[in-house]
């Protein structure tokens, strides 16, 4: 890849990459609670999405803010008290609609892929 | 609390200085909330090392650190604005954002108003009612003495113990239901702020068993 599209890439990647980590974050915590370490965890795990371990906090916190999530601080057996996230009632309308409309991008794209690709054969 | 040497300790203090500073240069964040997580995620990590027992290591800290990445870029990932005001036309941004001060600045007037009230409610009232007693007195005894006891230095030290007593009761009440249901209120508020927190709460309940304390010193010494 050239210097001039590898930049572009960079730089869309970067962009793509914000909105999926809110959305990433928001479906970590859609069946139960869990507190940063795991989440970071979670996503860490899901190829290129998280960088920077660190990135997360800002956003857990930029999320709260919004109302979407709602956070408890609780004792660990292990340690200091850990601060679990759990979605509100906004969180889970707002998610449902993401997920929805993240579906139907993928789909669509991989629909116009699809038909490439058939032009192709 | 996870042992560490010196130089372990040193290398986390600066990072979280580091990014302390960052995080002062965007206003839309809580900064001292994402160091409570960054804290809470390196506590995690590192107490879940093998060998548990030997304080951290300056190397093992660099992993944990780099692995954070850098702290001028903990804010890199986090979008910036609404929709509404990042893609609409700078105009309605600005009137958004000044409507939406508007409505924070009332709810936080509300808000404020109604907690000032609540809280000195149950004082006032006992020192209306004292006072009430005082012109009552003067109006049924006109030029006389003072009724037996009603103006006397311990007739004032029972009512200021009352006020404090049940003032310190009622703010320990206050407290400690914020604190244990003040995370539902933020999240009925929501998306407007709300900057009580359940430490808040915390601090209100013991002041007011402090002062309920203080006040049955008062009535009962």
């Amino acid at each position: 890849m050239d210097h001039v599209s590898d930049d572009f890439v960079e730089n869309w990647t970067t962009q793509t990459r914000k909105g999926l980590l809110e959305l990433g974050v928001l479906n970590a915590i859609r069946e139960r609670r869990r507190y940063g370490y795991e989440i970071v965890k979670l996503l860490k795990a899901v190829p290129g999405l998280v960088i920077s371990e660190g990135t997360i906090y800002p956003i857990l916190g930029r999320l709260e803010r919004e109302g979407l999530t709602t956070a408890s601080l609780e004792p660990s057996p292990e340690g200091p008290a850990r601060k679990y996230y759990r979605l509100t009632q906004r969180g889970t309308a707002a998610l449902t609609v993401m997920n929805e409309r993240w579906d139907a991008i993928g789909r669509g794209i991989q629909a116009i892929r699809s038909e490439d690709h058939d032009r192709d054969d | 609390m996870i042992e560490m040497t010196d130089h372990a300790r040193r290398r986390l203090e600066r990072y979280l200085s580091e990014a302390r500073r960052t995080l002062r240069g965007h206003p839309d964040l809580d900064g001292q909330e994402v160091l409570r997580g960054l804290r809470e995620h390196v506590d995690a990590e590192l107490g879940g090392r093998p060998g548990t027992g030997e304080p951290v290591t300056a190397a093992e800290m660099d992993a944990v650190l780099e692995r954070l990445g850098p702290p001028d870029g903990l804010a890199g990932e986090v979008r910036t604005g609404h929709a509404a005001s990042a893609g609409g036309m700078p105009g309605a941004a600005d009137r958004e954002g000044v409507r939406g001060a508007l409505v924070r600045l009332t709810v936080a007037a509300v808000l404020a108003a109604g907690t000032v009230v609540l809280l000195l409610a149950p004082g006032a009232l006992v020192w209306g009612q004292a006072q009430i007693g005082g012109v009552l007195d003067a109006a049924w005894n006109p030029g006389g003495p003072p009724l037996p006891g009603t103006r006397s230095t311990d007739y004032w030290i029972r009512v200021g113990g009352t006020v404090a007593a049940v003032t310190g009761v009622w703010w320990a009440v206050v407290g400690g239901a914020s604190a244990r249901w003040g995370g539902r209120v933020r999240e009925a508020l929501a998306p407007l702020p709300c900057p009580v927190r359940a430490r808040h709460g915390r601090v209100l309940a013991g002041a007011g068993l402090v002062l309920a304390a203080a006040g049955a010193v008062l009535l009962f010494r």
